[in-house]
């Protein structure tokens, strides 16, 4: 029996222009759905000219010297440094919705939580009292979390704050 | 970002194009759908969605209803939808028809019960209430303020109290919320959330390692607040014109006017304008006018 | 029209079999996810939700949509460590999320609103994050110009440090060594000191002046003349008793070892912290 010659192994253009499969010529493109089309479109990287170059924005991590060879500039590329003991923590994405939201008051300092005046306090009290200088039980304060600058005079805060 | 951010660029953002334009699409859109489909609210921006304490109402508080086919119904919310500003009402329904190839499961007939979206403008919160006699009646509150925080059990936060506006002795309390919270798979749990595993201590050491502070914060941000250096603002200001010889001594001449005091009125004078006044005064015989200007004479300004 | 060389057929293994009935067929082994045998510690498992047992991707009603974002007054409590933990964690989530949208969107016409929930709660997490450490840093730069109060702060402790009795001085000694970290930076063990920058050489100055003088007043006859000269003998102060500390200073003299200049202060100090940290070590062995 002559063996037939196994073409199919062998995908070149020449052999797929000749499509063996399909011998009749009903019309069909060979590509696309149609000849025609808009060519009011920007360039992609993959047109133009051989001298076109459209780089895609993408990380510059080097150089190409003149050879063609990419030289790798190591500062400039990206690691990225993942905490150990990822699977052993109990920190999940999310907060269950049993647990209370706790309310966070800033009495008497104007940036709040950037306040300098809070944060020079809280370094005196670490020194006086030492770790934990700021421990409040908030069962007992309804999770209230209150700052107050110790400058303010209680008697002068309005209603509404010490409700 | 996920594929939902990536496809949103290419869709079109009805909230970004002005009212005219939009009422257009919506009518082009609303060409090809079923009436049941039809959007009939118009959506709004991410930025104007309303929480809890800005609308002043929330799942299963009664309102009343001003506008609209329903006007002077009382109904609970069964639901708020913030893109729309829309309520779904529990006794407010309507009857939909749905074709087949839409139909949930056990659904039997074309038509479907489904509540209907109501504008947020056209309702207002309610209340009930029992007064002496043990008979309820509704309040209807034109605006709601807010007064004081709480902890609310009920809801895991703290939570502003709502007062009537004008009748701020009546306090409308928060509703109980509809579904009780239960933690999922993606929660902590207490201990965990509330452990305290850092305080600032030093004002030497840094929170994190100096090499991370320009990963965090863009060292180039065109949103920070520029300041002009002297040489800048020099440069970007237009250079003030010399003043004309001529120019100048006027300018003198008016400051030596302007140094000039303004003289108070001598005797001689007032005691002349004030015979002149009272001679006009006493000529008057109508009996109005002068009940009229004797009214004026008592009058003060306040300063 | 690709061609053999004739170098690739002379290198090309020739078949052989031994004898054609010694060959077995069996059945085909289907390229089905069932056949492949994958360890279920495999790192791609990460972007499932249940790792080896879980489906392709959870259906919208599986979605936890009852747990609520992290707020800042808790994420205010947290170290840097479980911070970057607990980014990371947002993170993985999110990659699991993305991959479930990109699954869907080809599947079937699903209702993403609550996938899209559920990645802006983590979204606003990793914002609020961010937003935590960077009013740390904002904290920690505007402190650092407070220099007057600082210097009285100083001051008022230096008072209080020379004037106090035997009782009030071991809680003295507590605080100052909580001064040292939080003022200086100096970490209370050794061991811990990392790097060797302005404050460090400050901060044992500081100390030093502030024990020797102390010492001084006590034992006015030890023999030790006040100021102590440069880094090289305010360091003893640091780590050791004043007593020791003294008898190593007037040792010092004697040599009469000259005053660092100030360029060869740092390059010192790395040396003699190397030195103190490798004795420690042979000491615990």
């Amino acid at each position: 029996m002559k063996p037939s010659t196994v073409l199919g192994f062998q995908s070149t253009a020449v052999n797929n222009l000749r499509r063996p499969w399909q011998t009749f010529k009903n019309g069909e493109l060979w590509y696309g759905l149609t000849k025609l089309g808009s060519k009011r479109h920007p360039l992609t990287t993959k047109q133009g000219n051989k001298n076109f170059y459209k780089g895609t924005g993408s990380a510059g991590m080097g150089k190409l010297d003149k050879y063609g060879n990419f030289i790798v500039n190591w500062s400039k590329v990206r690691t990225y440094v993942v905490p150990t003991g990822l699977n052993q923590t109990s920190l999940k994405p999310l907060v269950s919705p049993e647990i209370p939201q706790i309310e966070s008051r800033y009495v008497g300092y104007a940036d709040g939580p950037k306040d300098v005046e809070l944060a020079w306090k809280n370094i005196k009290d670490f020194i006086e009292l030492g770790e934990n200088y700021d421990y409040k039980d908030l069962d007992k304060t309804d999770y209230l979390e209150e700052f107050v600058n110790p400058k303010v005079v209680v008697d002068e805060l309005p209603e509404e704050i010490t409700k | 970002m996920s594929i939902n951010h990536i496809k949103r660029r290419y869709q079109k953002d009805l909230t970004k194009l002005p009212k005219i334009f939009r009422n257009r699409v919506v009518k082009q859109n609303n060409m090809f759908t079923l009436p049941t489909f039809e959007n009939k609210l118009p959506i709004l921006p991410k930025e104007e969605y309303k929480t809890m304490t800005q609308t002043g109402y929330t799942e299963g508080d009664l309102v009343y209803i001003t506008k609209g086919e329903h006007k002077g119904t009382i109904s609970t919310i069964f639901r708020y939808s913030k893109e729309y500003d829309g309520l779904f009402l529990s006794d407010i329904i309507e009857k939909k028809i749905i074709p087949k190839d839409q139909w949930f499961d056990q659904q039997d007939s074309f038509l479907v019960d489904y509540p209907k979206l109501i504008p947020a403008d056209s309702v207002k919160l309610a209340a009930k209430d029992k007064n002496d006699k043990g008979e309820d009646y509704y309040i209807v509150a034109e605006e709601v303020v807010f007064k004081g925080k709480y902890y609310d059990d009920r809801y895991k936060k703290w939570l502003p109290r709502r007062f009537v506006k004008h009748h701020e002795h009546i306090e409308v309390p928060w509703p109980n919320p509809p579904t009780e919270p239960k933690a999922g798979e993606l929660s902590t749990e207490g201990e965990t959330v509330f452990e305290k595993t850092w305080e600032f201590q030093s004002l030497s050491v840094p929170p994190f390692p100096s090499t991370i502070v320009n990963e965090l914060r863009n060292p180039y941000s065109k949103h920070k607040a520029r300041v002009l250096t002297e040489l800048q603002a020099r440069r970007l200001n237009k250079p003030t014109m010399p003043l004309s010889k001529e120019q100048q001594i006027y300018l003198a001449k008016k400051q030596q006017s302007e140094t000039e005091q303004p003289t108070e009125l001598t005797e001689e004078v007032q005691d002349f304008i004030g015979e002149r006044i009272a001679n006009h005064l006493n000529s008057i015989t109508n009996p109005h006018l002068k009940a009229h200007l004797d009214a004026l004479s008592k009058n003060t300004i306040n300063h | 029209m690709r061609r053999f060389s004739t170098t690739t057929i002379a290198q090309a293994r020739k078949l052989r079999f031994e004898s054609l009935k010694d060959i077995k067929l069996r059945a085909p082994i289907l390229p089905t996810h069932k056949n492949f045998d994958v360890s279920p510690d495999h790192p791609l498992w990460q972007f499932f939700p249940n790792g080896n047992e879980s489906l392709a991707y959870r259906p919208a009603s599986e979605l936890d949509a009852t747990s609520r974002s992290w707020t800042m007054s808790e994420l205010r409590h947290k170290s840097f460590d479980d911070l970057h933990k607990l980014w990371y964690v947002n993170l993985k989530e999110r990659n699991i999320l993305a991959k479930e949208m990109w699954l869907l969107k080809s599947i079937e016409q699903v209702n993403m609103g609550q996938y899209d929930e559920l990645d802006a709660k983590l979204v606003l997490n990793q914002k609020r994050i961010k937003q935590v450490l960077l009013e740390r840093q904002t904290s920690y730069e505007r402190v650092k110009t407070l220099d007057t109060e600082v210097k009285e702060y100083l001051e008022d402790f230096e008072q209080q440090y020379l004037n106090a009795n035997e009782q009030e001085l071991l809680e003295m000694n507590d605080k100052l060594v909580r001064l040292q970290y939080a003022i200086f930076g100096i970490q209370p063990t050794l061991s811990d000191i990392q790097e060797v920058n302005e404050d460090l050489v400050n901060g044992i100055g500081y100390v030093g002046r502030l024990k020797s003088q102390r010492y001084v007043t006590e034992n006015p006859d030890c023999g030790l003349e006040l100021p102590l000269k440069g880094i090289v003998e305010e360091l003893p102060f640091l780590f050791k008793q004043p007593s020791e500390a003294v008898e190593e200073v007037l040792a010092l003299r004697e040599q009469q070892t000259p005053m660092l200049p100030k360029p060869e202060i740092f390059e010192y100090l790395t040396n003699v912290l190397e030195d103190l940290k490798a004795s420690e070590i042979e000491q615990d062995q």
